[in-house]
This record gives structure tokens, sequence and C-alpha cells, in this order.
């Protein structure tokens, strides 16, 4: 069973990953996700905002109102300078995951 | 279309939101619902699919305004506070209410260091076995808290390291607030307690400080060498 820090730990480095580049609301945030990796990593309304509120509380993200090109009030959130100093890090830490259990994965297969 | 900010509040009615949280949050959920029943005029499923989906986002966690109200009030707690002022101050207070019980319990075997000497420091035996157990509990506490190596180091560490503070505050800063557990420890009147340490500070150090503090890296080091990556990246709070 993947425990429920692994699972934060992955939703939290898909947050900060899709932020890098731009704010989005909390909806993009999702299809974003959900479009980079191929509908492998889905978000639904209760797993999003939890996380995303945590993360703002954590000083991570920005959070501030602002208008969607059709007119519409969105809550936009960005990354700060303490999420991006995270995130580098995080990307470290799953990448040496990932090739931990690829070796492991293989040496089961040999 | 679901009045879906209708819909949320009364999802979040029984959560304990201040007023002005309940409205921001109700508002941005009901904006993530509006957008995702928008979907449908381009999505194969239509618009009853699209609608049906946002309803069961919504009510698909029964606990959501719980967990909505927790990740918010989280803020009021940062990474710092859990990883290290928790474990440290809580592993603080146990180290001390360890050294009153064995006191009190009248199991104070005294180790004295000095002998032969004019003046000579106890240290209190049971007590100096249990501080390995506490270092490695607040380690162990810290880590599990998201901590990082260093973080982790000085929760364990903690009430040695207050103890060298207290020290450090009695021998520069005379007998002010900084020095009451070491001169309730001593059972010394405030002015004694610095003449004392003026007098004496090497084997004040040694018994309050140094001693202690190797006694904890025996705890702290086994949890330390536990994990070679913390759980979480160390904070940066």
């Amino acid at each position: 069973m993947i425990s429920s820090n692994v699972k934060r730990g992955s939703a939290e480095l898909a947050i900060l990953s899709v932020l890098a580049d731009r704010p989005l609301h909390g909806y993009e945030i999702a299809r974003r996700i959900e479009l980079q990796t191929r509908g492998a990593l889905r978000f639904t309304l209760a797993s999003l905002y939890p996380l995303l509120y945590r993360m703002e509380s954590r000083g991570w993200l920005r959070a501030t109102w602002g208008e969607t090109p059709a007119g519409r009030a969105r809550r936009y959130y960005r990354v700060t300078a303490a999420g991006r100093k995270k995130l580098a890090p995080l990307r470290k830490e799953w990448r040496e995951l990932f090739r931990a259990l690829g070796r492991l994965a293989e040496a089961h297969h040999a | 279309m679901p009045e879906w900010e209708q819909k949320v509040r009364r999802r979040l009615k029984s959560t304990k939101f201040p007023d002005a949280d309940r409205e921001e949050v109700s508002r941005e959920l009901a904006d993530y619902l509006d957008d995702l029943s928008d979907e449908s005029p381009t999505s194969s499923a239509g618009e009853p699919a699209a609608t049906a989906r946002a309803a069961h986002e919504l009510n698909e966690d029964p606990h959501l305004g719980a967990n909505l109200f927790r990740a918010r009030q989280e803020g009021n707690m940062n990474d710092r506070t859990k990883c290290l002022w928790i474990p440290g101050l809580a592993v603080l207070l146990a180290t001390e209410a360890t050294l009153y019980s064995v006191q009190l319990g009248r199991f104070d075997y005294l180790l004295w260091l000095g002998q032969g000497h004019r003046w000579r420091i106890a240290i209190n035996l049971p007590w100096l076995c249990a501080l390995p157990l506490l270092g490695a509990v607040a380690t162990y506490w810290s880590r599990r808290n998201g901590a990082g190596r260093d973080v982790q180091v000085v929760a364990g560490f903690f009430p040695a390291l207050c103890f060298l503070g207290n020290f450090i505050g009695s021998f520069f800063g005379g007998p002010g607030v900084a020095s009451l557990p070491v001169r309730l420890a001593f059972g010394q009147h405030p002015w004694g307690m610095r003449q004392l340490m003026v007098m004496y500070p090497p084997w004040i150090l040694l018994g309050w400080a140094i001693i202690p503090l190797a006694a904890l890296l025996l705890g702290v080091l086994p949890v330390l060498s536990k994990s070679n990556a913390p759980l979480r990246p160390a904070p940066h709070a």
C-alpha cells in the first residue's frame, strides 16, 4: 500500500510543476495535470482543494482573485519563492524513488 | 445549471469555518464545479453527464468540509512548529518531569563528578539513562512530521540545548527567567546560583549540557541512521 506521505508528496510535486510556468485556478490545475500525465493522475474537488489549501498555508502557494479571459472571477494560485525552493528537492526525491523502483522491478524480472 | 454555490454552502454547513472563510471556500468550490459542468459542450458525454460528475465530486468525500477546514487551519502551525518546537518542547518537558519524578520517588542514584576536588557535581543516573530514549523520541517525532536531518538533530538535542542556554543565560545574564529550571533543579537562591556558576562553570557545563548532550546523542543517532532520507524534505518555514 502506498503511504499517504508518498501520495501527498507526488500530488504536491504535480501541483508545483504545473504552477511553475504560470498561475492557474483550481479547475485549470486539475485539467492541466490530467492532460500532462495523459490521465494517469486525476484530481477531484475532494482531493485537490484540501491539498491546495494546505500548500497555501505552508506558504508554497499564494492565491489571489483574478479574472479569466472570459471575465469570470476565479481564485488563481501561483508558486511562491518557498514553493520554488521546495520543487527542486521534491523532483530529485521522486526521480530517485522511481529509479530505485525501476531497479527493483528489473531485479525481480531477472 | 444547478446553483453550485448553494449546494456547496449546504455541504459545508456543519464545518467550523469563520464566516469569511466559508464564503471564500464556497465561492471557489462553486467556481470549480461550474467549470466542470461547463465542460459538457466540448465533451461527447453531454451536459447531464458533466453535471452528474460535478455533483459526484461534491459528494464523494463525506469528510470534505473537515478536510478543507483542517487544511486551512494548518497555516496556524507551520513546518518548523511541527518539526522542531513541538517535539523539542515536549521532550524538554518530559526530561524535566523525569528528573523530578526520580527525585520525588527517591530513585536518584547519583554519579558524582569531580571527586577529590573542592566542588563536585552530581548527575542523576536514572535520569541520565532516560535521556537516550527521550532523544530518540524527539528525533523520530520530528522525522515523522517531515523534518530534514538537521532539524531532527536539533529536536533530539533540544533539552541539552535549552540547558546550555540556561547556563549561558545564568552565567552572562545573571539570575533571570532563563536560569529558572537550573535554579529550581539545584534548589538554589538566585544569587547563590550565579555565584556557583561564575565560580565553577566547567562542572555546571559538564553536568547540565555536555553529559546530557552525549546521552541524547545515543538516542538520536540510531533514529537518524534508520533513514537516509527524510520522509519529506527539510522545512523552509
